[in-house]
């Protein structure tokens, strides 16, 4: 067994409207910052994740995106496993 | 005389409106009792309501975390056994991260925190509601709304919810698909919704537009339907 160090981003999924993203967006328009287009407002969460495998560590984390951290009708997620 | 039947109001860490809920049932008939939500309601509960206000701060997504509470978990069997359930404002969103209505509610477009006075319509929908029986078809109410997060959206559109949407605003609030103000699930007897018919049940405060709603469920429990 073996601790691995999880990061998740959850991003909302191409064709949902992000009104976050489109509101910081504006902020920087604000600022008089040229040449600068803010994309999308998510969520990052850090953990770690006892395992035998990273495999096994990707998908305890596809269960608790799937039951808990992402709501797939608003959102899409990617979780980097460190050291894999 | 029969007693008061029971309706249990589900109070989260982070809840605000299970008073206006209590208070709602109480003026329509029933007994409420504030549950917390470690814990399950009594037996002899007849509907519950889940209350508005910020569950958990709405950390991560509004909804997410009051999903897996104790009292939460115990709603799908009390649903199917033939109970009540009101979700208002973040007791909707609950509801819907919990899967006990379809779809999702996320930021408001145009963004921001909204509270005003709101004009909904009743629609006709495909289940007949316990929560509907005094509100017609056509008729307008209006109630309170309060919330950053309430446009309703589901990722089929408008077609895949038209059946269950029991209210739409007069005009669109906050992003929402069809101008959706509330939700029914397949049986009718779970019903969420984003302005506060809980907070327009004293003529002295605005309306008493929404005591129809709680009177409504009244009325089914005391002809046994629930």
């Amino acid at each position: 067994m073996a601790t691995y160090k999880i990061e998740l981003i959850v991003k909302p999924k191409a064709g949902v409207r992000d009104p976050q993203g489109e509101a910081v967006d504006g902020a920087v328009k604000g600022l008089e910052v040229k040449g600068v287009k803010v994309h999308q407002v998510g969520r990052y969460l850090s953990m770690d994740v006892d395992a035998r495998s990273t495999d096994e560590a990707k998908r305890i984390v596809d269960d608790l995106c799937k039951r808990l951290l992402v709501n797939p009708n608003l959102e899409t997620y990617t979780a980097r496993v460190e050291g894999a | 005389m029969n007693p008061r039947p029971k309706a249990a109001v589900i109070v989260f860490p982070g809840s605000n409106g299970d008073r206006d809920i209590a208070e709602s049932f109480e003026r329509a008939g029933f007994a409420p009792v504030y549950v917390d939500s470690r814990e399950t309601a009594p037996a002899d509960t007849k509907v519950v309501g889940v209350p508005g206000g910020f569950s958990y701060g709405d950390y991560w997504r509004a909804g997410m975390l009051a999903r897996y509470a104790p009292a939460m978990r115990a709603l799908p069997e009390f649903v199917a056994k033939g109970g009540l359930v009101i979700g208002v404002c973040n007791g909707f969103q609950i509801l819907v991260e919990a899967g006990l209505l379809p779809g999702a509610l996320t930021y408001n477009n145009p963004p921001g925190f909204k509270h005003k006075w709101v004009t909904v319509e009743a629609r006709e929908t495909k289940q007949k509601s316990p929560w509907l029986t005094r509100v017609p078809r056509g008729m307008k109410l209006r109630w309170p709304m309060a919330h950053g997060e309430g446009n309703y959206y589901h990722p089929d559109g408008w077609d895949a919810i038209a059946d269950n949407v029991p209210f739409v605003y007069d005009r669109n609030m906050n992003g929402s698909i069809g101008n959706t103000a509330a939700m029914l699930d397949s049986t009718g007897r779970v019903f969420g919704v984003m302005p506060h018919p809980d907070r327009a049940t004293d003529p002295h405060i605005g309306s008493n537009d929404g005591a129809l709603i709680f009177e409504s469920a009244h009325d089914a429990v005391a002809q046994g339907l629930a």
